[in-house]
């Protein structure tokens, strides 16, 4: 089964698809965004961005979930009205 | 105990206890799975100097961190449900093994402390002390692996308890080693332990393969290439233990829970086993022809396969023959024909790999982990429903259990075993109705029947020639 | 015979597990509220620094969530171990409430999941990504109610009679009474406000440990000092309303659960422990808490004229104070004078204190945040520890009997235990087959009637064609077999009690 490429062997050496190994190095790498602290020189400043470069499958995710939340809310209070007059 | 059957809305209170269990099962599996590989992942990245199989492993790690609180917080809805609806059973059993559940909350702590703290939320600031780093990543693991155990070993007293019986509310016992060591729980860990890494890894191999597939970018297309392969078939090499565990634990289950292995061959849970079978040839059959085409320049990890598939022969040569073929040499021959026969089919497309051009592969890997995925989903709803109606086999029967159920598992007990090999083969000679056959059977001198277990077994089999 | 742990006592046990899940639970729906409200300010007055801390606090929430679900979950299967006729009665009598409780868990559980891990790839969706934090406290809301609408039970279960018919069919696992019981409604107030302000003063007593890491980064000294008052602020106006609430919950306690209220006020039981009245020493805590806070203001009232949010005026916080003060005099009028001395003390020490620490930080809030941090920590374990030990307790079997507040003969009748297990015999196949007990009519008609209807129904009935009728119920879908029709129907004929 193949395309035509093979994954992981292109004519560079596949190990540098992503760089170097920090061996010896022991700069701290930028963290991604999702952990640790960014502290930059601009931290006051607030990064507004269009709507349009959010990744559509996660505004249609939270979307989605929220619609689901409220949803299950109504219903669950829906149970609590028809506790209080029923038992 | 008194307390009263709580009736649940919409549907059976089994099938909510199974739908809630199967909201948390697959997560759990997904992280202990994840969880025992990522370290190893970043072991042999770190030795390989290679930031592919780091990059691999952090996002099985992330994904991992995401499933994790959603997973727990179904994972608490089981013993909620449970309480509620098998009150009786709970206080029982919990009872009996209440030492190893406050242990597995204190893993589960230590698990979770592991996991985010020393683990991903470092793992960046911790790139130059890789060997720290990777051993928190075991020791969460290990944490894992630990509660897989001692929920397995609890679990599986369930089927078998081995004797031991199940105390009553009054006994304070705490803990019964003889009920946690019983017959099948070391079959149950080692079967659920490769199950996990198998399908999850099949199943990931085929999202990774999915977005190779989608995605535009170079780099990121060959990274995703990468990982699928990894995964990929790491995942279907650790299928290859499964039949051989899984023959010691259908033969502990044949042994311990007679009735519960009618169940799974041919009684009423069968039609679970079947299409378990089936799906695992179909991604047995797609994993393979993706291995050796893609592995073709290591003939030592396809003859490696190739034994693997062959000792497969050895099972299928001390079970018993099916008569799906019309005779046992009929099925003989097919199954041998078929094990050799797919070998051969292996090493041909491994010569004829590089000539093959199969558009959209990557939506068969897809297809063979949603398949795996299947296969679990299968097997662990097999092992509930095959105990049915006992909620602990031979010693607790569940509370809402009809007399169709009690009347079977009778009937699987008395009757199946000792000439018959399944409940099918029951057939009902011209002329005569249940009650006289059944009797008729009773009056033999090895057949120990009272006169209401002959009417019961007669109902029951009454009921299923309707 | 129950379980023994050995190494301490059954209750002991349990009350640790339960303020260790406390502690984080408790945390958890603080800090939910906290981080809506950060992000909501950052967006509004586009602070990045806000934003930020709103993520990073909802990262470590994220992490400590999974902890409390775990300890949660160590709490109920130690309940089940060491008092589990307490704890099935319990539960079953709850059963919706703790099912339904236990889906708004997974609801908050991937909310925060989603919150937390989204946060940048809907970053141009700002306004959703609010949205969906801030459902967290409604959620937490709800989630809590039903877990303190069955905690107050445990105390005030109010007037209890058999369940009524409801929509033809009888709703087994469901107490109305139960759950609207006296004191749900003081308690989930109480600890919405408590919770709230833990968490906001958790996070202030947190960035002012950082404060004294980095007091010498300007960037990040603003970051923990402007944060850790933005908590602080919120956690204490929060945490203001909590004396009022908490008077009124007393005055429900002393209507509904007399014992308890007396516990606590005398100091009995387990309300003392090594000498220490808890009760007091919580009360103690809040005093410093309300002068501490009110000293931190009035010392940081003058950063309002240079535009610092977060602030109090001095006006303010005078008005506070003496309305402070005329509570806790009307408390010394209700009370005993030597409850209003003591908190006087207390409250004015708290206030010199802060103020002092603000002036010998040069103007560092780190201090006043941990003195509060760990004053609020306290009171929200003295005060969970007070309100078990309170309790009137269970008996030597561990038997649910709250001194003639609950027992579940009187409540609901099918839910005592019997606690002898069915016979077991040895099967020819190997097995072992539990044979159960031959049917007892009283219990069948406890056990099988109450699926549809309660009991008084059946009482209630003055006709003889008990035949007729319980053939019907047969119709209706009651399960019962031949012989257990005979005996229930012999029974009701003969008028025999059940």
């Amino acid at each position: 089964m193949s395309d035509g490429t093979d994954s992981g062997t292109a004519t560079a050496d596949p190990r540098k698809i992503l760089g170097e190994y920090p061996e010896q190095s022991r700069e701290i790498i930028p963290p991604a965004d999702e952990a640790g602290e960014i502290w930059t020189d601009d931290i006051d400043t607030y990064p507004l961005r269009e709507k349009s470069e959010d990744p559509r499958w996660a505004v249609s995710t939270v979307w989605v979930w929220v619609g689901f939340t409220l949803g299950c809310m109504a219903f669950v209070t829906w149970l609590l009205v028809m506790g209080l007059f029923h038992d | 105990m008194d307390l009263p059957v709580i009736p649940t809305p919409v549907f059976d209170r089994w099938v909510w206890m199974e739908e809630f269990t199967f909201s948390h099962i697959p997560i759990a599996a997904v992280i202990t799975a994840w969880m025992f590989l990522a370290p190893i992942l970043e072991l042999i990245g770190y030795r390989k100097r290679d930031l592919r199989y780091d990059r691999l492993s952090k996002s099985l790690v992330y994904f991992s961190m995401i499933l994790f609180s959603p997973g727990a917080a179904l994972g608490t809805g089981i013993p909620f449900l449970i309480i509620g609806l098998y009150p009786e059973f709970w206080a029982r059993w919990a009872n009996m093994f209440f030492w190893p559940l406050i242990f597995q909350f204190i893993l589960f702590t230590m698990e979770v402390l592991f996991l985010f703290n020393f683990y991903y939320l470092t793992w960046d600031k911790t790139m130059h002390r890789k060997r720290t780093h990777i051993a928190c990543g075991f020791i969460a693991a290990l944490m894992g692996e630990l509660i897989q155990l001692i929920w397995d070993g609890i679990g599986s007293y369930m089927l078998t308890p081995g004797g031991v019986p199940l105390p009553a509310v009054n006994e304070p016992v705490g803990f019964s080693l003889a009920g946690y060591l019983n017959p099948s729980f070391l079959s149950l860990f080692l079967h659920r332990s490769f199950g996990n890494l198998s399908f999850t890894l099949l199943l990931a191999g085929g999202v990774f393969a999915f977005r190779h597939m989608r995605h535009r970018v170079p780099t990121e297309k060959a990274y995703y290439g990468f990982a699928a392969d990894v995964t990929f078939t790491l995942g279907f090499l650790f299928f290859f233990a499964q039949p051989v565990i899984g023959w010691f634990y259908a033969r502990v289950i044949q042994g311990e829970a007679p009735v519960a292995f009618i169940a799974m061959m041919g009684g009423h849970a069968w039609y679970y086993f079947i299409p378990k079978l089936l799906l695992i040839l179909v991604f047995v059959f797609i994993a393979g022809t993706y291995v050796f085409v893609r592995h073709r320049d290591k003939p030592w990890l396809l003859g490696a396969i190739s034994i693997g598939l062959a000792s497969f022969y050895v099972i299928f040569l001390n079970h018993p023959p099916l008569r799906v073929f019309g005779s046992p040499l009929a099925w003989r021959i097919a199954y041998t024909a078929g094990i050799l026969g797919f070998i051969a089919y292996l090493w041909f497309v491994r010569w004829r790999g590089p000539a093959l051009r199969v558009p959209g592969w990557q939506i068969f890997l897809l297809v063979a982990g949603l398949a795996s995925t299947a296969v679990f989903f299968f097997g662990g709803n097999m092992r509930e429903r095959v105990r049915s109606p006992q909620t602990v086999y031979g010693w607790l029967e569940k509370p809402e259990a009809t007399d169709y159920e009690r009347n079977r598992f009778l009937t699987y007990e008395k009757c199946i075993g000792c000439h018959i090999r399944s409940p099918r083969d029951l057939v009902l000679p011209a002329g005569e109705t249940w009650n006289q056959r059944v009797a008729a059977e009773a009056r033999r001198p090895e057949v120990s029947l009272s006169d209401e277990e002959v009417v019961r077994i007669a109902s029951y089999l009454e009921e299923v020639d309707k | 015979m129950n379980l023994e742990l050995g190494f301490m006592s059954a209750k002991g046990f349990i009350a640790f597990l339960g303020l260790f899940h406390t502690a984080v639970a408790s945390l958890a729906i603080g800090l939910a509220f906290m981080v809506t409200f950060a992000e909501l300010v950052g967006y509004r007055y586009r602070i990045r620094r806000h934003d930020l801390f709103a993520k990073r606090t909802q990262l470590f929430h994220v992490c400590i969530y999974n902890i409390g679900t775990i300890n949660a979950i160590g709490l109920v299967f130690a309940l089940s171990g060491l008092f589990p006729q307490f704890w099935e009665q319990f539960f079953v009598h709850f059963h919706w409430v703790m099912i339904v409780e236990e889906f708004i868990f997974f609801l908050l559980a991937t909310t925060i999941t989603f919150h937390y891990f989204f946060w940048d790839y809907v970053w141009g969706h700002k306004k959703l990504h609010l949205f969906l934090g801030a459902l967290l406290t409604p959620l937490f809301f709800f989630q809590f109610y039903f877990i303190n609408a069955v905690g107050s039970f445990m105390l005030t279960p109010g007037n209890f009679q058999e369940g009524t018919l409801s929509l033809s069919v009888g709703v087994l696992g469901w107490d109305r009474l139960g759950f609207f019981n006296p004191s749900f409604m003081m308690l989930q107030l109480h600890r919405v406000f408590a919770n709230i302000s833990y968490g906001g003063f958790f996070i202030a007593g947190w960035c002012g440990i950082r404060l004294y890491f980095h007091s010498a980064d300007p960037v990040k000294k603003a970051y923990y000092e402007d944060n850790g008052r933005l908590s602080f602020y919120v956690a204490f106006m929060s945490f203001l309303a909590l004396p009022i609430v908490g008077f009124f919950y007393s005055a429900v306690l002393m209507r509904n659960a007399d014992e308890a209220f007396w516990n606590l006020m005398m100091g009995r039981g387990d309300v003392v422990k090594a000498g220490i009245d808890l009760w007091w020493l919580k009360h103690l805590f809040v005093a410093a808490m309300v002068g501490g806070g009110l000293g931190y203001f009035s010392r940081k009232a003058a950063a309002l004229a240079s535009g610092e949010r977060f602030s109090v005026p001095n006006a303010l916080i005078y008005a506070v104070a003496v309305f402070y003060f005329i509570y806790y005099l009307c408390m010394g009028l209700i009370m005993t004078w030597a409850f209003f001395l003591w908190s006087l003390a207390f409250a004015v020490g708290g206030y010199l204190l802060s103020r002092h620490m603000v002036n010998y930080g040069k103007g560092s809030s780190r201090a006043p945040f941990l003195m509060m941090g760990l004053l609020s920590f306290g009171t929200v374990m003295l005060g969970g520890w007070s309100r078990e030990a309170a309790r009137p307790r269970f008996d030597e079997n561990r038997h649910s009997a709250y001194d003639k507040l609950y027992i579940p003969a009187e409540r609901q009748p099918y839910l005592m235990v019997d606690l002898q297990p069915p016979e077991l015999t040895d099967s020819p196949a190997g097995a072992p087959v539990a044979v159960v007990a031959p049917p007892n009519a009283a219990s069948l008609i406890a056990g099988r009637c109450v699926g549809c209807h309660d009991l008084q129904r059946v009482r209630n009935y003055r006709g003889d064609d008990w035949p007729k009728v319980v053939n019907t119920m047969v119709v209706y879908g009651t399960k019962l077999d031949e012989e257990e029709k005979r005996l229930v129907v012999e029974h009701l004929s003969a008028g025999l009690s059940f």
